[in-house]
């Protein structure tokens, strides 16, 4: 197999490689796994596709996204070959306009990309979709999320502190990736809604600011959590009440089991948090109601506008079920300007 | 020396440099058409308008054309670069916060 990339001569020794790749901007300050001919060969074998393919320019600097610069940064990540096309996918994902590829990379926002995995690619890779999937604990998450980071650093050429001008950053930028817990529900998993069937795998990318927590274990019904979730997405600061777009909901499965025993269903519940989610008026700086305004066409037509709905409409909620035991949901809310891309795998998994 | 090992470079290849000639710069201000691109973040309207007050009394610029971005964050619209290159002969771009 025949490799393009630039060879750099390095120390054997793990704290020379890494300050080798911290001096050179390529790392996230965490130790890294040297990017070996013989490593990256195996990534490249595994995604099917040849070295010097091109999947698209990744801005800011347009780096050219190749299957072997995709294999290189996933190699530095610690991911095994077999993630490769989870990477390959989701690396496709984000130049649907859509994702405002451009605007995510560029912005001074809290934004990391969320990696969602559907389909029998969860079981075949060990993604974990449970207890602490947004945490560690897990080598495919850990280390697909860390690449994607990789990639759109070093390939993109966002670096922080300096390209990448978040005034915050947040911790999901050094890894976010996670499954659905498809088999925590009776409903048919965010990849099925969007038109693939269950046996296909997919990826979805979301551009994603940083979680908030619902904790409603006292709510004795379907509703009651559904009025936690609505008010934690009611945050007249955020991207969403300023620019609508799209919002997640991930539910915890124990608040799914509550919702399914009172006949909700994911319509319904999109339905009921959009129309209960909005942030009142009143909640608003002036200024930055008018800024909202300015920026939504919906809003502009209504004068005696009451409150704001912080996505699009209904169909702008992006709802799955994930996550472990205990009585929490998750509210994610993005960038605004984006809305999340999912993308078959071209790539069959068993297990 | 202790023991050495060779790794890939990581770093994207960018496309290779175009060569881009400015556009030609009118020899005077007169009756030149002057287009005032508001990229929506707060307050670039206000100093685009500032902007126009304070030219219009100088200089003998023939026409003000108001433009402005779908949204900070979005690119530039294509038919609108179009719209701005066919309508103005300079354009200023306001970028505030």
């Amino acid at each position: 197999m025949k490799l393009d990339s630039v060879r750099h001569e390095v120390a054997e020794s793990p704290l020379e490689l890494l300050e080798y790749v911290m001096e050179r901007g390529w790392g996230d300050g965490l130790p890294v796994i040297p990017p070996t001919e013989e490593r990256v060969a195996a990534m490249v074998e595994a995604s099917g596709r040849p070295p010097e393919e091109s999947r698209g320019r990744i801005p800011h600097l347009f780096g050219d996204a190749t299957i072997e610069k995709i294999a290189v940064n996933a190699a530095m990540a610690g991911c095994r070959p077999e993630y490769m096309p989870v990477l390959v996918t989701a690396v496709d994902a984000i130049f649907d306009p859509i994702y405002n590829l451009p605007g995510v990379q560029g912005t001074t926002n809290c934004i990391a990309q969320l990696i969602v995995v559907h389909g029998p690619a969860r079981g075949a890779l060990g993604v974990n979709c449970k207890e602490n999937l947004f945490g560690q604990g897990w080598r495919a998450n850990a280390t697909i999320g860390r690449a994607f980071r990789f990639i759109l650093q070093n390939i993109g050429g966002a670096k922080p502190g300096d390209t990448d001008r978040s005034t915050f950053g947040h911790q999901g930028k050094f890894s976010s990736c996670i499954g659905e817990n498809e088999e925590a529900s009776p409903w048919p998993p965010l990849h099925v809604e969007r038109g693939l069937e269950r046996s296909d795998s997919a990826v979805t990318v979301i551009a994603i600011d940083p979680h908030i927590m619902v904790n409603d274990a006292a709510s004795t019904d379907g509703e009651g959590v559904l009025q936690s979730i609505a008010s934690s997405m009611m945050q007249a600061g955020s991207n969403n009440a300023l620019f609508g777009g799209e919002m997640v909901v991930v539910l915890g499965p124990e608040h799914v089991d509550m919702l399914v025993r009172d006949g909700w269903d994911p319509p319904r519940i999109k339905a009921f948090l959009y129309e209960r989610g909005r942030v009142p008026t009143f909640l608003f700086a002036p200024a930055n109601l008018e800024r909202a305004r300015g920026r939504r066409d919906d809003l502009m037509a209504q004068e005696d506008l009451e409150s704001v709905p912080v996505v699009d409409g209904e169909e702008s909620i992006c709802l799955f079920v994930a996550g472990g035991l205990g009585k929490h949901s998750l509210v994610i809310p993005t960038f605004g300007t984006t809305h999340s891309v999912t993308r078959k795998m071209d790539f069959s998994f068993t297990g | 020396m202790a023991k050495t090992l060779v790794i890939l470079d990581p770093s994207g290849i960018p496309p290779p440099l175009e060569k881009v000639r400015p556009a030609a710069r009118p020899a005077s201000h007169e009756g030149v058409r002057l287009g005032l691109l508001d990229n929506t973040k707060p307050n670039s309207d206000k100093l685009l308008r500032r902007l126009e007050e304070r030219l219009s009394g100088k200089y003998p610029i023939g026409s003000f054309t108001h433009y402005r971005k779908g949204g900070s964050a979005l690119p530039l619209e294509e038919d609108l670069i179009d719209r701005m290159a066919a309508e103005c002969d300079f354009v200023v771009n306001a970028v505030p916060d």
